[in-house]
């Protein structure tokens, strides 16, 4: 278990307010957020670049706030892979058993197995500057595995590289967590690229960290608007809440309300729902809380679903799925979709 | 009518830029030729002349030669030249040793480390380059004959002043300056993270900078180590002030060492250069000039080969 | 071996039971100390060995006031001639493609590199050739023992320099903004005016500065070719070595404290004006 208490730190630019994280063994955790979030600061607080104004860390029960990055035993793998460009792969691999003075058999042994599970092995003579983006990677990730850390850090590991390369890639990184079983935090800022590959997840903002999760909770409960935002909530809009027995009704003016069993709540609200929750309904069913009608006004195709914007009582984002047999609907079409109560989300305003 | 067109083609938008990159190209051309005329306009003080010794002086610098046939060309066969460019040789490089022992570090502190009052520091490094270099001799005069590290002197019983360590205090003071100014350049273009990553692996920071940051910052340390040298060899004012010529001092004056190593019976190049001069040997003189401007060619040229930088700014 | 479980293994240790904490940083925060302390020591003893009575009472004398004049007035008229010469060059050097460009950047490197000494005592020879002894001839100047010579010198040691610095400015302008410039229809000699020069406005005049505190220095080429004729020629580097020869103990460091006072004036200034540019 790896655990961040009540860290905070003030860099000027970046700054960290009130971490607290626990990461359990063997997890693959993903800390998520915009640029300028504090991610990479958390990090370097953790590797042992930055010292906390307060708060301490606690890795596998040893608390390490006070301990110097090279007694830590915590591996990292930034953002550009900082492969030492003086040394070949395999220098670059064995560095760390080199600095804790291990035999020289041992070495080159440890450091031919970790290179043969990343399939590298081919490339043990060759120097950073001839490896491709993918061959960086995995010699960095090598490099970090090989001194058999608590915990591994990855800094945008899949920023740098082109979308279909790092799909490919976090399918790798995700085999090779499950095959060393080690426990990983990966810090990224697409959503996307998060639900690839989490056990769960962490949504960092401004400093601090806005929700704990797995991607379903973080999907189907986010905490607050700003992680709804940032997990592509669509279709917001305001509206006054009235306590029911289920849940609540929110009056959105003009004589339309929509139903939610998200909670009971009063007052000033936003309310939102996924598009990929709203259903489209055949026929000319009877309005109601839940079923709203209206025209549709302009289509997006994407690859596997798509987009309809939809001006109903409020205009609305819908995901139509691609099935055979069924079309989808046309520009100008007048079609009803129901709002799932149990799919509304709301959030008091004055958060 | 001619005239008239030419005017128009000159005060044309087209004209005038053909103007201006005339004269650009004006400014480098007057550099170069000035630099390459000021050295070949003297080439002919180097062509063969018999001049006998005569004043009296002179035979004070060869006390075993009296009348040497020196031509200037062939300085080479003077042993008095040669015994000048091994005081310079020795004096510059444990200078450059000195300086690279106790700059580098200083440099790599000035790069990573939060060193409280950096922009200071930086002015005053960047004021003792450009301090004239009597400045600095009298700076080190001061110091060492009526400062406080007179009365250590005293105690140690050491002479600093006109001896061989004093050259080497007073090439000492600028070969840190410029040394330290090219070391943290070249720190600097070492990225940060990868000293991270080398502490992360259970490097000790040692470790991180010997094994990591000094090779990938090879070419740009021994540029610095090339200049540092450079400088301490060309070192002649504060070396005149500081120490003088050697040929007036009595034997005496020098350390063992010094008079084991034959280095009291020559100045270092650049003063030497100037008393030949000073005495009216100047065809001499010329050519321990030329001899100086070839050591700087080469440096200038090792320099640029490792992708350095030649002057600190 | 698959690597199964590969991290339930435990963290390596190796031999290194106890962790020792480098010594490393400390050594190079003492170096700097050490390096800073010795500077701040050379720089404070000259001031110290004066005091201050005896300070205000030079700072009355008429013969400070001549060669500070002097020295002012050289150094600004060669620092002059160098920027005619120097920033041209400096753009040419950093824009325009130049043939044999390593042959020409070694070049002007050369007279930077060689000792100031050397070059007065070519200039002693080059003064009675062409194309010098004709301008001198011209202008009805004489350069030995003549203000006229000191700023010769002073050119000539600083001319490359400003050009290397200049250089290094125009470096500092993203060549994108000229192209814009001249593809939005503006001639050269105007994107010079209104997007170059605006733009390396601060590393011009910091190089401007620097220039000038280096020719306020020089005096090793005075030595040999001007001669040091009082009133005329001797500035105030060359002073602190003529009255050092004559024994003017108290002279001499007053020569030395101004000299160092406009070196570090002129460096601060270098850092006001220059910021994050330069070195440091």
């Amino acid at each position: 278990m790896i655990e961040a208490k009540n860290i905070s730190i003030d860099l000027g630019e970046f700054h960290l307010r009130n971490i607290n994280l626990a990461i359990n063994d063997g997890e693959y955790m993903v800390l998520l957020g915009p640029t300028g979030a504090g991610k990479t600061v958390l990090i370097e607080c953790l590797i042992g670049i930055h010292r906390p104004a307060t708060g301490r860390m606690i890795v596998r029960g040893t608390d390490v706030t006070g301990l110097y990055p090279e007694e830590r035993n915590i591996g990292y793998v930034p953002q550009d892979y900082a492969l030492f460009p003086n040394m070949t792969v395999k220098k670059n691999i064995a560095y760390g058993l080199h600095a804790r003075k291990c035999p020289r058999d041992e070495v080159e042994a440890e450091a031919r197995t970790m290179m043969k599970l990343l399939g590298i092995a081919h490339l043990h003579h060759r120097l950073p500057v001839h490896l491709s983006g993918g061959e960086q990677q995995r010699t960095a990730l090598a490099r970090a595995l090989v001194t058999r850390p608590r915990i591994l850090l990855l800094d945008e590991p899949l920023s740098a590289l082109d979308e279909n390369l790092s799909g490919e890639l976090a399918a790798e990184l995700r085999r090779i967590q499950r095959n060393v079983g080690g426990t990983f935090l990966h810090v990224c800022h697409s959503f996307e690229e998060a639900s690839e590959v989490a056990d769960r997840v962490a949504i960092m903002n401004q400093g601090t960290i806005a929700q704990v999760g797995t991607i379903d909770q973080v999907l189907s409960r986010p905490a607050s608007l700003f992680v709804a935002q940032f997990t592509r909530t669509q279709n917001f809009c305001g509206g006054i809440a009235h306590e029911t027995n289920t849940g609540c009704r929110i009056d959105l003016g003009e004589g339309l309300t929509i139903d939610s069993t998200y909670g009971r709540f009063r007052g000033p609200v936003t309310a939102a729902v996924r598009p990929e929750d709203i259903e489209i309904l055949n026929g000319t069913p009877a309005l109601g809380p839940e079923v709203l009608r209206g025209r549709v006004e302009s289509m997006r195709r994407k690859a596997t679903y798509t987009e309809v914007r939809l001006a109903a009582s409020l205009p609305l984002i819908v995901y139509h799925p691609h099935q055979p047999g069924k079309a989808a609907p046309a520009p100008g079409d007048q079609i009803a979709v129901r709002l799932p109560p149990q799919a509304v989300k709301v959030f008091p305003i004055d958060q | 009518m001619h005239g008239r067109r030419l005017l128009a083609g000159l005060t044309s938008s087209r004209g005038k830029a053909q103007i201006v990159t005339a004269g650009l190209y004006a400014g480098v051309v007057v550099l170069v030729l000035g630099a390459c005329w000021l050295f070949i306009c003297n080439f002919d003080q180097l062509l063969p002349r018999e001049k006998l010794i005569q004043s009296a002086e002179m035979a004070k610098w060869r006390p075993t030669d009296e009348h040497l046939k020196v031509f200037a060309g062939g300085v080479w066969r003077d042993p008095a030249f040669w015994r000048s460019v091994n005081v310079t040789v020795v004096t510059a490089t444990i200078t450059a040793a000195i300086a690279a022992l106790i700059g580098i570090p200083a440099a790599y502190a000035l790069s990573r480390y939060k060193v409280p009052g950096r922009s200071l520091i930086g002015v005053l490094f960047s004021s003792v380059i450009v301090l004239p270099s009597s400045s600095i001799g009298l700076c080190l005069i001061v110091m060492f004959q009526y400062g406080p590290l007179h009365n250590l002197q005293e105690r140690l019983g050491l002479h600093v002043v006109y001896s061989l360590p004093g050259i080497i205090a007073v090439q000492l003071v600028l070969s840190l300056a410029m040394g330290i100014c090219a070391w943290k350049a070249a720190f600097d273009s070492v990225n940060p993270r990868l000293e991270h990553v080398a502490r992360s692996l259970g490097g000790s920071p040692w470790r991180a900078f010997w094994t990591v940051t000094l090779p990938t910052a090879k070419a740009g340390v021994i540029a610095g180590l090339i200049l540092a040298w450079t400088r301490a060899a060309a070192e002649f004012g504060g070396v005149l002030i500081f120490c003088s010529t050697f040929a007036e001092r009595p034997l005496a004056a020098f350390s063992p060492v010094t008079k084991l190593l034959q280095l009291h019976k020559a100045d270092p190049l650049a003063v030497n250069m100037w008393s030949q001069i000073e005495y009216g040997n100047i065809e001499y003189g010329f050519a321990v000039g030329f001899a100086l401007v070839f050591v700087s060619a080469a440096s200038v040229y090792a320099i640029h080969k490792l992708g350095g930088k030649t002057y600190v700014w | 071996m698959t690597g199964e479980a590969l991290l339930h293994k435990g963290p390596r240790e190796g031999k290194r039971g106890r962790t020792i904490r480098s010594a490393w940083p400390a050594v190079c925060v003492v170096c700097v100390a050490a390096i800073l302390g010795a500077y701040l020591l050379l720089i404070a003893s000259n001031a110290v060995y004066l005091g201050l009575s005896d300070a205000r009472w030079f700072i009355t004398k008429h013969r400070l006031w001549v060669r500070f004049w002097l020295t002012i007035r050289t150094a600004t008229l060669a620092t002059c001639f160098s920027m005619i010469v120097g920033v041209p060059a400096g753009y040419a050097l950093s824009r325009l493609r130049l043939p044999c460009r390593t042959l020409i950047t070694t070049l002007i490197d050369l007279p930077v590199m060689v000792p100031p000494a050397a070059v007065g005592v070519f200039l002693l020879g080059m003064v009675h050739i062409f194309p010098v002894k004709h301008i001198s001839n011209l202008l009805g100047l004489s350069f030995a023992h003549n203000p006229a010579g000191v700023v010769l010198v002073q050119f000539v040691v600083t001319v490359a320099f400003c050009a290397r610095l200049m250089k290094a400015s125009f470096d500092g302008v993203n060549p994108r903004f000229e192209q814009v410039s001249r593809s939005l229809g503006a001639s050269l000699p105007g994107t010079l005016r209104r997007v170059t020069l605006p733009l390396a406005r601060n590393g011009i005049i910091a190089g401007t500065i620097v220039v000038w505190a280096r020719a306020a220095a020089e005096w090793e080429g005075l030595m040999l070719f001007v001669g040091g004729t009082m009133g005329k020629t001797d500035v105030m580097p060359f002073s602190v070595y003529l009255d050092w020869n004559g024994g003017m103990m108290g002279w001499v460091v007053v020569f030395s404290l101004v000299c160092i006072v406009l070196a570090v004036v002129s460096m601060a200034a270098v850092r006001l004006i220059g910021g994050r540019s330069y070195a440091w």
